[in-house]
């Protein structure tokens, strides 16, 4: 009696394995989903954060599906995920690059922008009377901002190397504020 | 490290000030007009330098960059 017992839960182990073609490819799609998500974490997590949180949300699913042995699903979920990486990972890379480009412009420049601005600060500074459209109390404003917008500056260098994306937003505020001061000192972009 | 060594500044990064010298004009008067102080008339001839030999001396129509 013992052995027919064995003999059928044998049988019947037999059966559901037989039942689950899916398994094995759903556990190698699920291998191969999961590697190229991590390998692509890096930049796609910083300069694609939305793409990557759906391809996340993508790979959990799948997990979940093999997880309640639902292979059949598992694999569908898993089976674009590697050719989905490779698209949240050219969004990464394009976006980066972009930033890249923006941050290195704006290093660029506005060091050039703050020099001369401090120059007709500095000017003025030593003046022992105002031009006419300055007063003591402009020029100390116009030298508060131009100390804040170096201090944001040299903050948004030291945010840069960690977080692209708020090192650009600083800059381009700080160019803004740079421009601002610079119409109140009667100084013009170059060409206009 | 002269104003020639320094990176090409990019468009739109680079504010100036300049005045087209009229009859009459003198770097004092030009200095009292921009900076308010007459006597400051030697920060615009220093930076006008490639185009100004003395301070005593400038011409009509010449370009001068107020720093």
């Amino acid at each position: 009696m013992k052995l027919w017992k064995h003999l059928a839960v044998l049988a019947l182990a037999i059966a559901l394995v037989a039942c689950s073609p899916d398994k094995g490819p759903a556990e190698e799609a699920l291998k191969q989903g999961a590697a190229a998500v991590e390998q692509i974490r890096g930049d796609a997590s910083k300069f694609a954060s939305e793409q990557f949180a759906q391809l996340e949300g993508q790979l959990k699913a799948a997990q979940d599906a093999f997880a309640k042995k639902e292979y059949k699903q598992a694999l569908e979920a898993a089976g674009g995920l590697a050719a989905k990486a490779q698209e949240v990972a050219k969004a990464a890379a394009d976006k980066k690059a972009e930033l890249t480009a923006s941050w290195d412009e704006l290093q660029a420049g506005i060091p050039q922008m703050m020099e001369a601005l401090k120059s007709r600060l500095d000017i003025l500074a030593q003046a022992k009377k105002l031009p006419a459209d300055m007063t003591k109390e402009k020029l100390a404003e116009l030298q508060s901002a131009y100390d804040e917008a170096a201090k944001q500056f040299e903050e948004a260098k030291t945010a840069a190397g960690e977080d692209l994306a708020r090192a650009v937003e600083a800059g381009n505020a700080i160019k803004a504020k740079a421009m601002e001061i610079a119409a109140s000192l009667g100084l013009t972009p170059a060409g206009q | 490290m002269s104003t020639d060594d320094k990176p090409a500044t990019p468009a739109g990064y680079k504010f100036e000030q300049w005045h087209e010298v009229v009859a009459g004009d003198t770097l004092s008067k030009i200095a009292k007009k921009y900076y308010g102080d007459a006597s400051l008339y030697m920060k615009i001839f220093e930076a006008n330098k490639n185009i100004l030999k003395d301070p005593d001396l400038i011409k009509v129509g010449q370009k001068l960059r107020i720093p």
